[in-house]
């Protein structure tokens, strides 16, 4: 109900953002130009601008000046210098800046020399001295364009005539108007309403499943057939690929004169002392389960690469299992000799001492345990850790929506884990190679179930293992 | 979906409404950024170029109305004087040779750095139609207010090396009359050269201090001398024969040369008289003064007045070298007798 609401939540929050991003491009969107005005102050004719005023907001200006009907008026451009120097000793109005963004702020100029005695000309026009690098001059109004450039600039307007007045002056400047927000704004609001959506439908999506689950409270082993549950498939997809690991065990076992293998069987049993050593293995087998439902998405690829393996099995568990049974075999201990062909199987077990050689034999037993329902070899107990991964499983599935959709994607879950690299590694081991030609057949042929794609392989190239772990 | 999601969730969403409602305010105003002042020349080239093609428009209309008033927007000083003269005996001769041309393109132009006024532009303008040698060409801005107008000119001296100037775009250092890094201040190099004309060479103190070419302002002076001593009876009559040039103390415009010097332009004032026995008619011996002279009775006196415009070239002070004559203009303005 949570994720319902939220997800209403966010749809809406996503709408008005969107709308409030195209409206700050549209509604709100500042204009291509500022204007702003400048009134002139106290006597005089003359207005001059501060330098830096012309680029006040852009580097292109442009610059119009006005003048009551029938008056003549005069916008020239130069150096700070040759302005104040035409100016001289004239009252002028000096613009320094803008006000706001519509005005321009003016003062009165002082005059350049105050104590001298010439009296100030009024009405004197700028136009034609060879100081300006623009200018322009008309009845009653005119415009100036200016692109700034280095150096103080100024702009000198002058009201030309015998009663003239100062002008008024009006800066454009083109302004780049950019749109920062629109995109943020539909991207933001577009993601939101998104996320909202997502959330409004799992949430109905859940709803369901829990109404389901209520239903089906009792049998909830039955999730198993549920593709996106990654509870405990064991029983269901995860079930192909049980036997992978105790197939391979156990037919090497069954490989010698089989008498050994009940007794074998029995043996890590009766030897309880090292069963804490032994959950090492028992953790990997645990792991084996996991891992095995864990690549339930990948079902088609891994099934038939299983299904290989499982054929080659029988053709490769007897030479790993010589090497490994010899030093088995000169071992300190003579009570392992037994079990000779058993320990094979388990690939974890060399790494471990030689005194311990019963214990690799334990996971030939417990393999099969998480593989088939925890009844299914009633004489075993699961372990602490069997258990655990079993309510973990058991977790996963029951968790739903959102995790659970996130962990189909990402695959977060199956965690690589110690044995399943390991596994990995033997599969990688067991596949043709495919660097020769004949290889490659094999390799096609296994892929696409045509013939004994394992003989084939092994007899086409014998060092299969070592490319392969090249590979 | 957990409470703290939830409220990261609330969070972010608050965050994009409150900017997205922020992204309305305006910015904040800017402030006029003042740039780096001028240093360099008062005028740009396009400028200059425009300043000489609006003097040379205006003399060449004066010239063709042979009305002096005309030159008055655009020529002053010594080159107003000069030209006026040069118009007032071109319409009494009814004939323009004597007027100085002046070309209408420059080849070089040396613009000054100085922030207040007068300001002094020089140029050096092409060779004349006629082939002669290029001018050099003084303008003056007086006043803020006032055009840039031109104030003198010389002709070069032939074969005449000039010194280097500072690119336009650099501008050059106007130099004061009584500069003294130089090897003379500028007044006191005009009032030797002063000497140097209306003595000789050989005669005034000053001659070891400059580097005379051939043909610069003395040698012209001492021709006029030995034309006059070339009249037949001029030496039997017992004519006297006297000359006398000054340097005008304020009309002195000099600018920084790139080694340092400094080119010098000024104005020599210069008065010859011919005075004859009693009773005896002098005449005028060239047309100009016979111009000036107009129709006034011949005496046993002319004088004739000069208004010379010449231009030196002074080393530095430390610098290796001699004064050197650049040009001069050697125009008579006024005869009386």
């Amino acid at each position: 109900m949570l994720q319902r609401i939220l997800g209403g939540v966010l749809v809406l929050v996503g709408l008005v953002a969107a709308a409030l991003g195209v409206a700050s491009a549209t509604v709100w969107r500042d204009t291509d130009t500022v204007v702003a005005t400048a009134k002139p102050t106290g006597d005089g004719t003359l207005v001059v601008t501060d330098p830096g005023v012309l680029g006040l907001v852009g580097g292109d200006v442009t610059v119009s000046a006005s003048v009551p009907e029938g008056q003549k008026v005069t916008l020239a451009v130069g150096r700070d210098v040759d302005v104040a120097g035409w100016v001289g000793n004239d009252p002028y109005s000096r613009v320094t800046g803008l006000s706001d963004w519509e005005n321009l702020s003016v003062a009165e100029g002082e005059p350049a020399d105050p104590d001298a005695e010439e009296k100030p000309e009024t009405g004197a026009d700028p136009a034609g001295s060879d100081m300006w690098v623009a200018e322009a001059t008309d009845e009653n109004s005119v415009t100036l364009r200016w692109s700034d450039r280095p150096g103080r600039w100024t702009l000198l307007a002058a009201g030309v005539g015998d009663d003239a007045t100062a002008p008024t002056l009006e800066l454009s400047w083109p302004r780049a108007v950019t749109t920062p927000w629109l995109w943020p704004g539909v991207g933001v609001g577009a993601v939101l309403v998104l996320g909202g959506a997502l959330l409004l439908v799992l949430g109905g999506r859940r709803a369901r499943a829990r109404r389901a689950d209520l239903a089906e409270q009792e049998s909830r082993d039955g999730d198993g057939t549920d593709l996106h549950d990654d509870g405990p498939s064991a029983g269901g997809l995860g079930a192909p690929f049980a036997p992978v690991r105790p197939g391979a065990d156990d037919e090497p076992a069954a490989w010698p004169p089989s008498p050994t293998t009940d007794a074998a069987q029995e043996t890590p049993d009766s030897t309880e002392e090292p069963s804490g050593e032994g959950e090492t293995p028992d953790d990997g087998a645990a792991r084996d389960e996991a891992a095995g439902t864990a690549e339930v998405p990948l079902a088609g690829r891994l099934l038939r690469r299983s299904r290989r393996r499982q054929r080659e099995e029988p053709v490769d568990a007897p030479s790993e299992a010589s090497p490994a049974a010899a030093p088995a075999a000169t071992g300190t201990t003579p009570e392992p000799a037994p079990f000779g062909g058993l320990p094979v199987p388990a690939p974890a077990v060399p790494a471990e001492p030689t005194a311990h050689q019963p214990v690799p034999a334990e996971p030939a037993v417990h393999e099969p345990v998480p593989a088939e329902p925890p009844t299914a070899t009633g004489a075993l107990r699961m372990t602490r850790r069997e258990l655990r991964a079993q309510e973990e499983a058991r977790r996963a599935a029951e968790q739903g929506g959102m995790t659970r959709m996130l962990r189909a994607i990402t695959g977060s879950i199956p965690a690589v884990r110690p044995a399943q690299t390991e596994q990995a590694s033997e599969q990688a081991a067991a596949r043709p190679d495919t660097s020769t030609p004949s290889g490659r057949a094999a390799a096609w042929r296994a892929t696409w179930g045509f013939g004994d794609a394992s003989r084939t392989g092994q007899a086409a190239d014998p060092t299969t293992e070592n490319d392969g772990e090249n590979r | 979906m957990n409470r703290r999601t939830t409220r990261g969730l609330a969070v972010a969403s608050a965050l994009v409404v409150s900017s997205t409602l922020l992204a309305g305010c305006a910015d904040e105003l800017p402030q006029p950024q003042a740039g780096e002042a001028f240093t360099g020349p008062v005028l740009t080239k396009e400028q200059d170029t425009q300043v000489f093609t609006a003097v040379a428009d205006t003399v060449a209309k004066a010239d063709k109305e042979l009305k002096s008033s005309a030159l008055k927007p655009r020529v002053t000083g010594p080159a107003y004087e000069v030209r006026k003269s040069q118009l007032a005996v071109a319409k009494k001769r009814d004939n323009a040779e004597f007027v100085t041309d002046i070309p209408s393109e420059s080849q070089q132009m040396i613009i000054p750095t100085t922030e207040g006024w007068p300001r002094t532009s020089f140029s050096i303008t092409t060779s004349t139609e006629d082939l002669e040698t290029p001018r050099l060409v003084a303008f003056e801005q007086a006043s803020a207010r006032s055009d840039y107008k031109m104030w003198a000119w010389t002709q070069l001296i032939p074969g005449q090396k000039m010194p280097a100037f500072a690119d336009a775009g650099i501008g050059s250092e106007a130099v004061a009359s009584d500069d003294d890094t130089l090897a003379a201040t500028p007044a006191d190099a005009l009032a030797q050269y002063a000497d140097l004309v209306t003595l000789g060479a050989k005669k005034s103190s000053f001659a070891k201090g400059f580097e005379l070419p051939d043909g610069d302002l003395v040698a012209a002076v001492a021709a006029d001398a030995a034309a006059w001593k070339e009249v037949p009876g001029f030496e039997d009559s017992g004519t006297e024969y006297t000359q006398k040039y000054k340097a005008r103390k304020d009309e002195v415009r000099a600018v920084r040369t790139a080694d340092g010097g400094a080119l010098v332009m000024g104005v020599l004032d210069g008065k010859t008289t011919v005075k004859a026995e009693e009773g005896a008619k002098v005449p005028a011996l060239s047309e100009t003064q016979k111009a000036l002279l107009g129709d006034a009775d011949q005496t046993n006196t002319l004088t004739t007045r000069y208004t010379d415009m010449v231009a030196l070239y002074v080393p530095a002070k430390d610098a290796d070298g001699k004064i050197r004559p650049l040009g001069y203009s050697h125009v008579a303005t006024a005869a009386s007798n």
